[in-house]
């Protein structure tokens, strides 16, 4: 094995979730399903969060300084599914998901598991091909108490390596 | 890292469904070999492969990081929670000890102290430290080296006693 693949293959090893991000843009509402996610600070309460420079959602959160992170359950893989191609959004709908906007014009899915809103402090990560948006939580709601997260490594897919 | 505690509310709940690992984080300082598990480990880059780490800001470990500028990430099989616990303090031994608590070391390509009872490691290069208002530093590493000695699944924070995550490390 290349130092390459063992690389790749340890990457692998990491634990992800599967989100679906989300976020307003000026040309409409944006997402896109995520993996790349974790806690920063307790306090005050921080995410970081990398999204591939150059995606509409990445650039919707650029425009924004807002989006939200769904968190997708563990039986609900076809959710994550819906937007790995980056749906665009019309009418209260993407990828086949209702979604309602926040106060502040998030765009936020009712069927997932639980989500948290978020704010923009930081971007960071110029010599990195993702954005990484260090960012504060301003709401939040989990409709499905007690629910548990889908891990990526139950499934079919990868993101990493 | 703190036992299970009741969650206080729903942002906790939420955050808590992040699905992070447990990690042994090593590093060689001067004349002393550090060790501590840490779990909020993310990859941040494909091209180059870089891996974001965040430690509690005034930490031991931190410190350590900042002036090694070299770390490994020792993974950790789903089998290996005492593993996990034992380095939930602050480790550290004399550079020359064949073992930290007790876990048997060897010496990685970049000079990190490596178990080698973990399932796989990577070393890295510390690239930079990212700006974050927050209480946690984050630390950018280019992963340098990497091996794995064996498959497996590795262990995942939710499926033991332990939480790190939500609004308050307890």
């Amino acid at each position: 094995m290349s130092e390459n693949d063992t690389i790749k293959n340890i990457l692998r090893m990491f634990n992800y979730g599967l989100f679906v991000a989300t976020s307003a843009s000026p040309d409409g509402p944006r997402a896109a399903t995520v993996s790349w996610a974790t806690q920063a600070s307790f306090e005050p309460k921080l995410i970081a969060v990398a999204m591939r420079k150059g995606t509409a959602i990445c650039q919707a959160v650029q425009a924004s300084q807002r989006f939200a992170l769904h968190v997708v359950g563990v039986n609900q893989p076809d959710f994550a599914k819906a937007f790995f191609k980056a749906p665009l959004g019309a009418d209260g709908e993407m990828g086949g998901y209702r979604y309602g906007l926040s106060e502040r014009g998030v765009p936020i899915l009712g069927t997932a598991a639980a989500w948290l809103e978020c704010e923009v402090v930081e971007e960071v990560n110029q010599s990195g091909d993702h954005a990484i948006f260090i960012a504060s939580i301003v709401d939040a709601d989990m409709p499905v108490p007690g629910v548990e997260a889908l891990a990526l490594r139950d499934t079919l897919w990868h993101y990493g390596g | 890292m703190s036992p299970e505690t009741p969650a206080t509310d729903v942002r906790s709940d939420a955050l808590r469904l992040l699905s992070n690992g447990l990690y042994v984080l090593t590093a060689c300082l001067s004349d002393t070999m550090h060790a501590a598990t840490i779990s909020w480990v993310s990859q941040v880059s494909f091209q180059p492969p870089l891996v974001m780490i965040a430690l509690q800001r005034n930490s031991h470990l931190a410190h350590t990081v900042r002036k090694a500028h070299r770390y490994a990430v020792n993974i950790l099989g789903a089998d290996q929670q005492a593993l996990a616990e034992t380095f939930f303090a602050h480790v550290t031994a004399p550079v020359g000890t064949q073992a930290l608590a007790g876990y048997p070391l060897r010496d990685g390509v970049a000079h990190c102290p490596l178990i080698t009872d973990a399932m796989a490691w990577l070393e890295c290069r510390l690239a930079a430290e990212l700006p974050n208002p927050g209480d946690h530093s984050l630390l950018l590493g280019e992963v340098t080296g990497a091996g794995i000695r064996r498959q497996g699944a590795p262990i995942v924070l939710w499926e033991t006693p332990w939480s790190y995550g939500g609004l308050s490390e307890s």
